[in-house]
């Protein structure tokens, strides 16, 4: 073979190594594009999704919710029941992928101390505000539950 | 090997990357252009944050999922909920994830059902047809 003939053969297979890695870099930038076009589709607020999963915080007999001879009282919080461990009870991530979930920490506005889920790294980001109840023994007083929301950490 | 025949084998190469480049992104394209991929996320969201909706109410209750679901196959489970069509991969299934309450369960296997129930009986959440 010509010299003029190997050149235009070693010219080609660089054009064409070129080529396949810009093709590539286009067919991954297409599918990428398209994806995120599906996410806006299917996109929900934070605040419906985190309110929504917050409801048995204060509704749940399971959660916190106060209940006397079988009758739960939705909205009303059973302070002897706001501890760690009924939370882990009521909402637990998985130890190790929980991070990419809704993770919560609770505090009522009356008292200084909180309570937060497994996952919880404090990034939070939004605040729900409920009006809720307490029971405290036979004491019962107005107060708010402060639900700061966490979704999605990086690692 | 002569100038002509390199340069015929190097034609039909480029043709055929040429031709591969164009169908994987016609099918990708396509793919996301069908309505099926958002519609079964749509699903899978909507009975995720029905089952979060159901833990949170403290007695029983019956929801209906306000469309036709006879286009799918929908796998309830307690950590889970799967939406696929008959015979599909299972890495391609549309999955959303919940964590439920200790003690509580969910279950239930729909397929081809046009309409479907969530049903909270005491700590169970059924997924079943609508009577």
């Amino acid at each position: 073979m010509s010299d003029v003939g190997e050149s235009e053969i070693s010219m080609k297979t660089v054009y064409w190594i070129i080529a396949a890695f810009v093709i590539g870099l286009i067919i991954t930038a297409f599918a990428f594009v398209l994806a995120s076009h599906n996410a806006r589709l299917n996109n929900m607020p934070i605040e419906l999704r985190g309110e929504l999963i917050a409801l048995r915080f204060v509704n749940s007999p399971d959660c916190f919710a106060y209940q006397e001879e079988g009758r739960v009282l939705a909205g009303v919080l059973d302070k002897s029941k706001f501890t760690l461990e009924q939370l882990n009870r009521c909402y637990k991530t998985e130890p190790e992928t929980g991070f990419r979930d809704f993770n919560f920490r609770l505090k009522l506005a009356s008292s200084d101390r909180s309570i937060n889920t497994n996952n919880y790294f404090n990034v939070d980001k939004l605040t729900i505000r409920q009006k809720v109840l307490v029971k405290d023994g036979e004491k019962i007083s107005s107060d708010e539950l402060l639900i700061f929301v966490q979704d999605k950490v990086r690692r | 090997m002569n100038k002509k025949a390199v340069s015929i084998i190097m034609m039909i190469i480029e043709i055929l990357v040429v031709i591969t480049a164009g169908v994987i992104t016609i099918q990708i394209a396509n793919s996301y252009a069908s309505s099926d991929i958002v519609e079964r996320s749509r699903i899978a969201n909507d009975l995720e944050l029905m089952v979060n909706v159901l833990v949170g109410i403290p007695s029983d209750a019956v929801v209906e999922y306000p469309e036709d679901v006879s286009g799918y196959v929908i796998s309830l489970t307690s950590d889970k909920v799967s939406v696929f069509t008959k015979n599909e991969n299972l890495i391609t299934h549309t999955t959303r994830r919940y964590n439920l309450p200790e003690g509580f369960k969910a279950e239930g296997f729909e397929e081809g059902t046009k309409r479907v129930c969530l049903t909270k009986r005491n700590k169970v959440i059924f997924l079943e047809g609508c009577l």
